[in-house]
Parts: C-alpha cells; sequence; structure tokens
C-alpha cells in the first residue's frame, strides 16, 4: 500500500470521462467586486466566486451564473446572517478553504454555515506541499465538532448536487 | 483450685474470641464491615486500549522515527496543550524506508492523524505525513507496511 502523486493531463481525463458517458465540467474560480464581473457565458462550466465586499456577495448569492461562494481568512466577515438566509434560498453552496497557516476561526465559522446550505472543503494546493490528506482534513472537521458523516460528504460533494 | 478454674476460663475465653474472629470473617458480606468502617475498596484499572496508525512520509530529505515524533508531539501541545499530549502518550514503533507506525492511545487517534496533516516542514526540510489507516493490533500494521 504506497501512496504516489502523478501529474495527469486533463484532455486525455476528458476523453476517458466522455469515453464512457460521463460529462466533464470545466472549473473557474473568480473574484467579484462588482456586477459587471459576473457577465459571462456559463457553457459546460462551473463558476466558483470568491467576494471581497458584502455588496459583491449578495449579488453572487442570486445569480444564477454562481455555484459556489468561497469563505477563506480573508473574506470571512462577508458572510453574515442574511447572506447565509439568501444563500440558503438560492440553493448556493459554500467552498471552505483550508489554506496554510490554518485560520481555526474559520473552520468554526465554515461549519457553522456549511451546516444550514450546504459545503465542500478544499486545500486549495497548486503544488504537493500545500496538500492535506484528506484523513487529516476529516479528523480535523470532527475535532472541531462535525460528525463524521457529515463530514464524509463534505469530501466528496460537488456543486451540482446542491441544486 | 482457685488456679485451675481461672486458667479454664481463661482459655474458654480465648477459644471463645478465637471463634468469634473466625465467624466475622466467614460472614464478611453479611456484615459490610467496608461501609462500616469506610473502607474505599481497591478495583483494578482496566488496561487501556491503544491504536496503531500506519503513515507514509513524504520529504525532500531523509528523516528519523525521532524527528518526526518530535514534530507531531510539539504541534498537539502547541495546538491542544500539554496535558491532552500527556493523556495522549504517542510514541514511533516501527519506521524504515519512509513507511512507519504510530501507537497511541484509543481516544487520541484524532488528535494523531488531525496534527499529521498540519506537518508542513521537519528540521527545515519539506515534509508531508499521510496517515493510511488505522488498526487495533501491531500485527495487522506490520503486514500492511510491508
Amino acid at each position: 500500500m504506497k501512496i504516489v502523486f502523478l501529474e495527469l493531463d486533463k484532455i486525455k481525463l476528458r476523453d476517458i470521462f466522455e469515453s464512457k458517458g460521463i460529462k466533464v465540467y470545466d472549473r473557474e474560480t473568480i473574484e467579484v467586486r462588482n456586477q459587471a464581473d459576473l457577465r459571462r457565458n456559463k457553457k459546460s462550466r462551473l463558476l466558483s466566486a470568491r467576494p471581497t465586499s458584502i455588496n459583491a456577495a449578495r449579488i453572487c448569492a442570486r445569480s444564477s451564473f454562481i455555484d459556489l461562494l468561497i469563505i477563506d481568512s480573508k473574506n470571512e466577515k462577508v458572510f453574515d446572517n442574511k447572506q447565509i438566509k439568501l444563500m440558503m434560498n438560492t440553493g448556493k453552496g459554500l467552498e471552505i478553504r483550508l489554506s496554510f497557516p490554518i485560520d481555526w476561526n474559520l473552520i468554526i465559522k465554515g461549519i457553522r454555515i456549511g451546516r444550514m446550505t450546504s459545503a465542500v472543503i478544499t486545500t486549495c494546493s497548486s503544488t504537493i506541499w500545500e496538500f492535506i490528506s484528506p484523513y487529516s482534513t476529516l479528523k480535523i472537521l470532527n475535532l472541531m465538532g462535525l460528525p463524521k458523516v457529515e463530514g464524509i460528504t463534505w469530501m466528496s460533494n460537488y456543486p451540482l448536487l446542491f441544486h | 483450685m482457685d488456679e485451675q478454674l481461672s486458667l479454664i476460663i481463661s482459655l474458654i475465653s480465648l477459644a471463645l474470641s478465637v471463634i468469634s474472629i473466625i465467624l466475622i470473617f466467614y460472614n464478611m458480606k453479611y456484615i459490610k464491615i467496608n461501609k462500616i468502617l469506610k473502607i474505599e475498596r481497591i478495583t483494578k484499572e482496566k488496561k487501556r486500549k491503544r491504536r496503531y496508525v500506519v503513515f507514509q512520509v513524504i520529504s525532500e530529505g531523509e528523516l528519523t522515527g525521532y524527528d518526526i515524533i518530535s514534530e507531531i508531539k510539539s504541534i498537539i501541545s502547541k495546538f491542544w496543550g500539554e496535558t491532552r499530549l500527556s493523556t495522549l502518550n504517542p510514541s514511533i514503533i516501527f519506521y524504515s524506508n519512509r513507511n512507519g507506525i504510530l501507537s497511541v492511545e484509543k481516544e487520541g487517534v484524532d488528535y494523531i492523524i488531525a496534527s499529521m496533516g498540519l506537518i508542513r516542514e521537519i528540521k527545515g526540510v519539506k515534509t508531508l505525513i499521510i496517515p493510511k489507516i488505522t488498526v487495533g493490533t501491531i500485527r495487522k500494521a506490520k503486514k500492511l507496511v510491508k
């Protein structure tokens, strides 16, 4: 039993999946400051937005273009109670980013919001050295008060399940 | 005659006292002397169960088992405190060829695995510790490492 990291070609992966009848979606992340940032066509693409202000967060929650809203240690204050209720009504998901150094307050807040709406947890790693193993992430969530079963669903969620 | 009588009486009293002591010891459960004298019954402490975590190390340089366990201990004490660390009592059982087994108290498995994910570097060497599985016996853990 050994863990090996592989570099995969996205185009080849797409071909493999599509040959087996699975539809593949591209994922794009954008930083939203105002409404103009949202004017993009959505064709086989998942959009996740990182709102920088309260106005932008409200626009993102109402927009049909956006699937996920990203919460990290810098835009934590944007997600207030009204924002959460808006997200619950429109069926938007939350993406919690666990980046180093880990912000424990962010995890607690993310768990609180995620249990009301629906959430995905990611490490947003671009290199191997930023990677946190799923087993460790699950245990971190459990220690902060999230039940085990719910934690497993958060690890394997994807935005199309939310609608 | 008087001396003989007194001797007999003393012997009878001795015999009676011995019989009474024997009777008391036989009927301890009915008399419940422990409760009367407020003596706490000494109970055997249950043997604490341990769990074994199998892990793999990915690093730029080479590390020893001692480096890894000391880093894990420092992270636990940093985030959850010295008292928590003393109750977990983690120790490395086996480490070779970047694979290892770590033993810990049953209650502390979550803390150990979470702290493994929080390690970024050890002694200036970029390191990742990936926990694979937790098992209940050393034999099983050694099979998984091989």
